[in-house]
């Protein structure tokens, strides 16, 4: 509990001071202008979402194997944060492209294969609500988290499997040592705000499922 | 390209979905422990 408050205040602090980073000190790109500002939280947000399914599929493996609910626990939080992170990739990735490309969103390789990613995941949470069963439930739904996966390289490799108008990855790396400064504590900040919220989400589904387990009241 | 509205509206997006999350995780947290108080009292 401890820990977990300080990885909030340490994310709250991250991510503030990225933003000032990436809105007042990096300069604008030269060809792209301001708007390419947005690329300091679209690309981490973009990576959180990988990790966390990365990590779902790692906690749905350890729940078919071991068949320990807390494993199922862990994987549902990782949905969640992961759900919540691409559709922010989407929705950032559009308003870039409405003034870099001109359009709001393109049926694109990248684009296409983002959206079906976050379509298996909002797929796990609708057939985790289907079971009252937490055995069945964590059955179902870690197949889907190790299966759906598979999604994951696919969108990564999109862009070079396929005539792609999305750029190829950003990183720090492919980047300006300024720009790819700021980059490069984004990721961190927004990892580390990520964590937090998968933390905080998994210890509420713990408490959720121990109240689950004792059974509905029963009638005097 | 330099219009400031993209920037806010991307910026602007991106922590309001992270509050509401938060909110949302507050809301659960508070009906979980109503519902652990009563399954006490019982």
């Amino acid at each position: 509990m401890k820990l977990e408050r300080s990885l909030g205040i340490l994310s709250l602090v991250t991510v503030a001071a990225g933003t000032v980073a990436g809105l007042f000190i990096v300069p604008a790109d030269r060809l792209q202008g301001e708007v390419q500002r947005l690329l300091y939280i679209h690309v981490p947000i973009a990576w959180v979402g990988m990790l966390a399914f990365f990590f779902v599929f790692l906690m749905s493996l350890l729940y078919l194997v071991q068949r320990k609910l807390d494993w199922d626990l862990l994987a549902l939080a990782g949905v969640e944060v992961g759900v919540l992170a691409i559709g922010l990739t989407l929705v950032l990735g559009s308003i870039w492209a409405k003034p870099t490309w001109g359009v709001w969103w393109e049926w694109d390789p990248r684009l296409v294969s983002t959206a079906i990613l976050g379509i298996i995941y909002v797929g796990y949470l609708i057939v985790r609500s289907m079971s009252d069963d937490p055995d069945q439930r964590a059955r179902w739904a870690a197949v889907i988290g190790v299966l759906g996966f598979v999604q994951v390289p696919v969108v990564y490799l999109s862009v070079f499997w396929w005539r792609s108008l999305h750029q190829p990855p950003s990183s720090p790396r492919s980047m300006a040592s300024a720009f790819g400064a700021v980059m490069l504590f984004s990721f961190a900040a927004y990892t580390i705000a990520f964590a937090y919220l998968i933390s905080r989400r998994y210890r509420l589904a713990r408490r959720q499922l121990a109240l689950e387990l004792r059974g509905p009241e029963e009638s005097p | 390209m330099n219009n400031p509205l993209y920037l806010v509206a991307g910026y602007g997006i991106t922590f309001v979905a992270i509050v509401a999350y938060l909110m949302r995780l507050r809301r659960m947290e508070r009906d979980i422990a109503r519902d652990e108080s009563t399954a006490d009292g019982r």
